[in-house]
């Protein structure tokens, strides 16, 4: 698995001030034109952190979620709820 | 009597700070706070040395560098520039044509290709907080041409650490050819162990504990000049443990290469921000 979807996703995020609010407000509609598998677009729509540490996302792109409040406004406790499920598999 | 005056540019100091996008407005609110003492630390050596122009060694945070085009070694040469880009922080400050030493610039290019540093280059780009606040904080107004100088210090796999050491020393030996009376000044962005995101982050913050050990050593080996045990400490995977923008130290090391085995007129670690504020002086 590359990964670019979910970067490219979190790189436009930050960067790109149009699908920032795309990915804020309708996340279905502003991933459905990027190139991810259906197992990372799961993972973001189900706003499953541990599972995108899991596949080996970068986390700092990672962190750019709460930063923005992207995916519906995920708050940094939500963010922080989800990522640290990954401690109790040794992860 | 006068003093014929050199020829060729000359190297006149090297600063080391990080760059927390909480700083602008921290400094601000606080002016004898911590933060704006620390920052004030090493502005007064910059202000003391007066350089010409100043060379940023810089890890880009995926704005103007991320996985499409993801070069090891950049430059930017341009006329001027602007930043922080599309980063909302509260407090950070929006500049405007930033001037860059566009000259410079291609003379560290050149001096790259001739000495096996195939530099990336960037006739067109932006930079984010990790440079503009090191330059609000060392070089208020902008007044001061500068040269980005990018590292990949933040996707791995990152690149070696003497190699990056060796990188610094083509600058030095760069600056040491480059024509007319130029006072170079050369800083590094970044922390000495961070993390941002990961799952150990302390709660409600965005930010994990750093490394202290690994603070404490690497800060230990510059002060005493031992470029070697921290070059020799600084593995891939040793970065990597200590979190996840630790690979900024990447910029220190180039500035190491600056800087041979001078020892510092100033360092003085952050531990709570695995962070370090730093001077060197070539008057000292």
């Amino acid at each position: 698995m590359s990964l670019y979807g979910i970067h490219k996703t979190l790189w436009l995020l930050q960067n790109d001030l149009h699908f920032r609010e795309r990915l804020r407000s309708d996340p279905d509609a502003a991933l459905s034109e990027l190139p991810l598998t259906d197992e990372e677009r799961q993972a973001l729509l189900n706003r499953d952190m541990a599972a995108l540490y899991r596949m080996g996302t970068h986390t700092f792109l990672m962190s750019r979620i709460p930063r923005f409040n992207a995916l519906n406004g995920l708050t940094r406790a939500e963010y922080q709820a989800s990522i640290t499920q990954v401690l109790s598999d040794g992860g | 009597m006068s003093y014929p005056r050199a020829r060729m540019a000359e190297l006149v100091g090297a600063f080391g700070v990080p760059h927390m996008p909480t700083t602008p407005l921290a400094v601000r609110q606080q002016p004898n706070g911590e933060l704006a003492q620390l920052f004030g630390g090493v502005r007064q050596h910059v202000d003391a040395v007066n350089p010409d122009v100043l060379i940023v060694f810089d890890t880009d945070h995926f704005a103007t560098w991320w996985h499409q085009k993801l070069p090891v070694f950049a430059v930017g040469v341009a006329p001027e520039t602007s930043g922080p880009g599309t980063d909302d922080w509260p407090g950070l400050t929006a500049f405007e044509h930033i001037p860059v030493a566009e000259d410079l610039g291609r003379h560290l290019y050149l001096c790259g290709l001739d000495a096996g540093f195939d530099l990336t280059l960037s006739e067109e780009f932006g930079i984010d907080h990790s440079i503009t606040v090191p330059l609000e904080m060392l070089n208020p107004a902008m007044q001061r041409p500068f040269l980005p100088f990018w590292i990949n210090g933040i996707a791995p796999p990152l690149p070696l650490s003497r190699r990056v050491y060796a990188a610094g020393q083509m600058v030095s030996e760069a600056i040491n050819r480059l024509p007319g009376h130029v006072r170079v000044g050369v800083i590094a962005s970044g922390a000495i162990s961070g993390d941002i995101g990961g799952p150990h982050n302390r709660p409600g913050q965005p930010s994990s504990p750093p490394d202290e050990d690994w603070v404490r050593f690497a800060v230990d080996c510059m002060r005493a000049g031992n470029v070697d045990d921290l070059l020799n400490a600084a593995t891939r995977d040793r970065l990597q443990r200590a979190g996840n923008v630790t690979g900024e130290i990447l910029n220190w090391l180039a500035l190491l290469g600056v800087v041979g085995n001078r020892t510092p007129c100033l360092i003085e670690p952050q531990m709570d921000g695995g962070n370090a504020y730093a001077a060197w002086r070539w008057d000292a």
